[in-house]
């Protein structure tokens, strides 16, 4: 079998479908395996469940009846079986998304619900919930002359006690209202799935490929009055934003990682400046925010 | 393995029709506290169609989905949420009730032990909303009137809450209080008005909470219009949609029927007449 191979998350990664949103690789044994196979309906043992998804301390299985269901074993296994005639590009979706997040959460990898962009040597990441406009600043500030890193998830482990945070999915998914902003025209990129107002937007002039340290976080929410505010902060607080950010926290509940879990967030919370800041709802004021998060490289 | 629990109390209404207040009054209940509850922190009774909710119990990013395959999961993350929960849960809802194109309930029976169904005059509900969304009473009305009305469901466009469709007036109504086969306690929101201890005592007492009057009283005196938008005025209120000025407006009832022209007020009873009707608000 013919394996395409690509470097993502600080994994080598042996793919039997193509993944063209990471980063290509000549290594020689790969990290992580992906296949096209038969997936169980449940798992034997269960110590944690979603609506979509059960978990044990080896084993994650995830199925999405409109497109495929995805098992996760050992950390260096995703096998996958396509449901319902879905796409490669749908099938990538919730490969890139799910599946992976419960594979670097096996590794004890730190997964941040976030996008990271790159200038110099300074690594802004923009954690937050979905809706607070993460992609779309980080979209703003390629304009600006970052690079993107990572897209949607920062992965986050240590390497000979110092912090790396490693090339992700080299795209940015942004709803067609947030491209019109940006002065993007929707029609010359491709959407996400057929069914969906949301793209796939990406610039490979503008993605870095390389691992990076993690300097600056951001944790970015929306407030319904006018005017953005920022503000550093500082202690416990700062571990408690990264605990609260990191993806789906709860596969992690039936995994038995908390420890390693704890331990990393813990470094990171040391290493890096945290701030929040809080925009309108509305206008997004795209221009203001980016300035604002530039600011607080400097 | 059956985990079903019934302890799901679901708090329904048409918008503007006393949600916030009565969230309010359960919360500072609840609470039992020698201060009222700060109306910025109801997290005991968040919105049913939290966009954050539905992505952490599901496992998947709610934003990669279609409306179709959402309302297909829907019901498996509030079992979820249920079966991880002690004792009784509360959720705010705006949605229709609804079956989804699998013919399954979005609100399952099985972790549902009561729906607190609150009911306002839509002639009321057109002053309400139209002041909190700086909108005309005739395209209120025209809202009201739209079977096809939701919230957050414009499809280019992410919104922190999942879509709700609302359908009009009386079908929402409808769908609830005769549809719906659950076990639903009507509130008339004239009535918490009126009569504000026993209209909430048998909510509650329907809900399953355990309370003594002393506790009840105080709950309501924290949660008196002055109370709230002294609050409001104090620190905001996060609920508050960012066009609105102010979100406790006059907490009174009546101001439909002084203030809507007869032309807007026609338009309304023509499609609601009947449901206006069956719960007195026209004769």
């Amino acid at each position: 079998m013919k394996f395409h191979k690509y470097y993502a998350f600080g994994l080598n990664i042996d793919s039997e479908l193509p993944l063209p949103e990471l980063t290509q690789s000549s290594h020689e044994t790969g990290d992580v395996k992906i296949t096209f196979d038969k997936t169980p309906e449940n798992l034997n043992e269960i110590n944690g469940k979603g609506a979509l998804y059960q978990v044990n301390d080896r084993q994650f299985l995830f199925r999405l009846e409109t497109v495929g269901s995805y098992w996760v074993t050992e950390g260096d296994h995703i096998k996958i079986e396509r449901l319902n005639n879905s796409t490669d590009q749908e099938i990538r979706l919730f490969l890139l998304g799910s599946a992976f997040g419960a594979l670097i959460h096996q590794r004890g990898l730190l997964p941040l619900h976030g996008s990271s962009v790159i200038k110099g040597n300074k690594v802004l990441t923009i954690v937050g919930a979905s809706g607070a406009g993460k992609s779309s600043l980080s979209a703003r500030l390629i304009k600006e002359g970052f690079k993107l890193l990572a897209d949607d998830v920062s992965v986050i482990n240590e390497n000979s006690n110092k912090l790396f945070i490693y090339p992700g999915v080299l795209r940015i998914k942004l709803w067609q209202d947030v491209m019109r902003v940006l002065n993007e025209d929707p029609s010359l990129y491709d959407k996400v799935r057929p069914q969906l107002e949301k793209y796939n937007w990406s610039d490979h002039n503008n993605v870095f490929r390389n691992d990076a340290e993690p300097n600056t976080i951001i944790s970015l929410s929306t407030k319904n009055s006018a005017g953005i505010e920022i503000n550093q902060v500082h202690g416990f607080e700062k571990f408690n934003i990264l605990k609260n950010n990191t993806y789906r926290y709860r596969f992690l509940e039936g995994m038995n990682q908390m420890e390693k879990h704890f331990n990393i967030v813990n470094k990171l919370a040391q290493r890096t400046n945290i701030y929040t800041i809080k925009r309108p709802i509305s206008p997004v004021e795209l221009d203001k925010l980016a300035a604002i998060a530039i600011s607080t490289l400097n | 393995m059956n985990r079903s629990k019934r302890n799901i109390v679901w708090i329904v209404s048409y918008p503007k029709s006393g949600n916030t207040w009565f969230r309010t009054v359960l919360a500072n209940l609840l609470s039992d506290g020698d201060n009222p509850v700060d109306i910025n922190e109801l997290d005991l009774s968040p919105i049913a169609s939290s966009r954050l909710h539905f992505d952490e119990y599901s496992g998947v990013s709610s934003s990669d989905l279609s409306f179709e395959e959402i309302e297909g999961i829907q019901a498996e993350t509030y079992r979820e949420l249920s079966y991880e929960t002690e004792g009784l849960l509360f959720r705010k809802v705006h949605d229709i009730w609804k079956r989804n194109k699998d013919g399954r309930e979005i609100f399952p029976a099985d972790v549902t032990k009561a729906v607190i169904y609150i009911i306002r005059n839509p002639l009321d509900i057109v002053i309400s909303y139209a002041f909190h969304s700086n909108r005309s009473f005739e395209e209120i009305v025209a809202q009201m009137n739209d079977i096809d009305m939701g919230l957050c469901n414009k499809p280019g466009k992410l919104f922190n809450q999942l879509k709700q469709e609302l359908g009009n007036w009386s079908m929402h109504v409808k769908s609830w209080t005769e549809d719906s086969g659950l076990p639903v306690h009507i509130v008339k929101y004239e009535d918490l008005l009126n009569d504000p201890e026993k209209s909430f005592r048998k909510a509650f007492q329907f809900s399953g909470i355990q309370f003594n009057p002393v506790q009840l009283q105080k709950a309501i005196e924290f949660s008196s219009f002055e109370k709230l938008s002294e609050n409001e005025i104090r620190s905001g209120f996060k609920e508050k949609p960012i066009k609105m000025e102010k979100f406790f407006r006059s907490g009174v009832a009546g101001q439909g029927k002084e203030l809507l022209s007869p032309e807007v007020v026609i338009q309304l009873k023509e499609i609601h007449q009947e449901m206006m009707r069956k719960f007195g608000y026209v004769t």
